[in-house]
């Protein structure tokens, strides 16, 4: 087990660990789901096939793995919503993390556009992440996501529009802000 | 103007590339070793459990107390209905606020504690879940093990007045171990202290684990299974006199991780001497579909006082409709009833969805409109707990 382990870390352990970092944007929450992707891979590695790549394999893990996340997220900041009062309400609700030491280093526009990369919804932020900051091509995108190019394609181009109609407003702002 | 979008696009496409690259900093080594203790600890959960660690209480400590499994019952037929009501509609999950309030005392001591079987008269059916819409009461998740040594079997615990207290809670429950039906409950006489996403167990200075790995793996899923439903990620373990916790075989554990998510098949818990019965989660692959979730709970392994909640010749076919949804087309080759093995099938299929993420369950195939509580016509809640009991300390 150690050598595959050893194996697949060595190969993939820090594009893995930054494709989870982006999507759910929590160090400590990433290095635990890091943990069980290795877990998945580790308990059901002599089950795999190579039908598809090792890499594109791992990656769909990931992403299955982060999505479990987030639905368990949801359920339970749905439990807390109706529970806890209002007050307390804005505390739970308010799970917004500080930047990153990475991300606050860069400028203005990067930072503003991870902030932006939330309003994504999980497939448009995956196929982002994937296609854009893992310079992932469209048919690896695909495979992991097991969609077809066009779903990946379209889903890009969604994702995109929404980003760049988000800037857009962002620059709209700054500009009022300015001319007062 | 097109060209302008497309260089807004293009220079977008630039940003994103200059996103950073995001380093992990763990030690490679370190994390290998939390990651095999993980998998060495879920590994040998089907041997058998020589003992648990129950301690010898005073049971003259305690007056009046009864807890009622879900759908039961007390002195007269009105209050019956009330406490099934509470039970099963008052166990919201507050488990957080509960946890929250585990150094709290309880104000009156009971001194006698009974357990008062269920009681079914025929025109009620049982139900074993806990739904989030039902806040009334908060509880807390108390985990027994299995007289057959193997699984574990979370009780979702509320009082009428909603004064909990972990510590008091699982030893008067855990005083009802045999009435229940269970060997007893692996946590009894801890105290849970948390802290945001992280939580403390603290043990009493004389807690004895029975030797063995079975026992400490019973214990390990425990804690898991506790906290299951909450925000912890992490438990930090020790002694009430600060030594860290000595886990058996594991040797010195200071922490566990928490998995954010642990796929399960809901089983039947039947003990026959106390015929009591509660879902039981079989813990499956992580890859597992809900197909296979499925299949587990249709098959007849699982161990010893383990039944399929599904009865025979019932097969089910899951499809994802939403994220949230999931669409269960159930077909019999015999004519289902409107009764409690319905109802049991019903809510293990819930529970096991809930395991896997799902909000609702959209039932299809069933020759009956409504079941209970249940109209089947539209997507069911799942659950957010399962086997309540009302601890009744009047």
């Amino acid at each position: 087990m150690r050598s595959i382990f050893e194996s697949l870390y060595e190969k993939y352990h820090q594009d893995i660990f930054q494709f989870i970092f982006y999507m759910v944007k929590n160090r400590e929450q990433t290095e635990d789901l890091v943990q069980e992707v290795y877990i998945k891979v580790l308990k059901s590695y002599d089950k795999f096939k190579g039908d598809s790549s090792e890499k594109t394999w791992l990656f769909s893990i990931a992403r299955h793995v982060t999505i479990d996340f987030f639905r368990k997220q949801e359920r339970k900041r749905k439990r807390l919503l109706e529970f806890f009062d209002w007050e307390k309400k804005g505390e739970q609700i308010k799970d917004q993390q500080p930047l990153p030491e990475e991300i606050a280093e860069k400028n203005e526009q990067i930072q503003i556009l991870y902030e932006h990369l939330d309003k994504l919804t999980v497939d448009q932020r995956s196929v982002i992440i994937l296609r854009f900051i893992q310079l992932m091509s469209i048919q690896e995108t695909a495979d992991i996501l097991g969609w077809s190019i066009s779903k990946v394609k379209t889903t890009q181009h969604r994702g995109m529009k929404v980003l760049q109609d988000l800037m857009a407003d962002q620059r709209k702002e700054g500009d009022n802000y300015e001319a007062k | 103007m097109k060209q302008n979008k497309n260089d807004r696009r293009k220079e977008l496409e630039k940003d994103l590339e200059k996103f950073p690259f995001i380093q992990d900093h763990q030690d490679k080594d370190e994390l290998y070793n939390k990651i095999s203790l993980q998998m060495m600890e879920e590994e040998p959960k089907k041997r058998k459990l020589v003992i648990m660690p129950i301690f010898a209480l005073v049971a003259v400590l305690f007056l009046t107390a009864l807890i009622l499994p879900p759908i039961l019952i007390d002195q007269s037929g009105e209050d019956s209905m009330d406490i099934a009501t509470e039970s099963n509609e008052g166990g919201e999950d507050n488990s957080e606020t509960l946890h929250d309030e585990q150094s709290a005392e309880l104000s009156q001591i009971p001194s006698e504690m009974e357990v008062t079987e269920r009681d079914m008269d025929g025109s009620e059916l049982q139900s074993y879940l806990v739904f989030e819409k039902f806040k009334e009461n908060p509880f807390i998740i108390a985990v027994a093990a299995g007289m057959n040594g193997e699984q574990i079997i979370p009780f979702a615990i509320t009082t009428k007045d909603g004064q909990l207290n972990y510590t008091t809670t699982t030893t008067l429950v855990a005083e009802q171990a045999e009435e229940l039906g269970v060997a007893g409950f692996p946590l009894q006489g801890t105290e849970i202290n948390r802290k945001g996403t992280e939580a403390d167990i603290i043990f009493p200075e004389d807690f004895q684990m029975a030797g063995g790995s079975s026992s400490d793996v019973m214990l390990h899923n425990s804690i898991e299974q506790t906290f299951q439903n909450s925000q912890v990620s992490q438990v930090n373990l020790k002694y009430k006199d600060g030594r860290p916790f000595e886990m058996g075989n594991f040797g010195t554990v200071e922490s566990l991780t928490i998995a954010s998510s642990v796929k399960v098949s809901y089983k039947l818990y039947n003990y026959p001497a106390t015929e009591s019965k509660f879902l039981v989660p079989i813990k499956i692959d992580e890859n597992a579909t809900i197909e296979e979730a499925f299949q587990t709970m249709i098959d007849n392994e699982g161990g010893e006082y383990i039944d399929s909640a599904i009865p025979a010749g019932v097969s089910l076919k899951g499809e994802e409709a939403s994220e949230e949804l999931l669409s269960v087309t159930i077909t019999t080759s015999n004519k289902l009833e409107p009764d409690q093995q319905s109802i049991t099938m019903i809510e293990a299929v819930l529970a096991t969805a809930a395991s896997f993420g799902y909000e609702h369950v959209q039932l299809q195939g069933l020759p009956f409109r409504s079941i209970d509580r249940y109209d089947l016509s539209n997507p069911l809640e799942t659950p957010v707990a399962v086997n309540p009991l009302l601890m009744d300390t009047n």
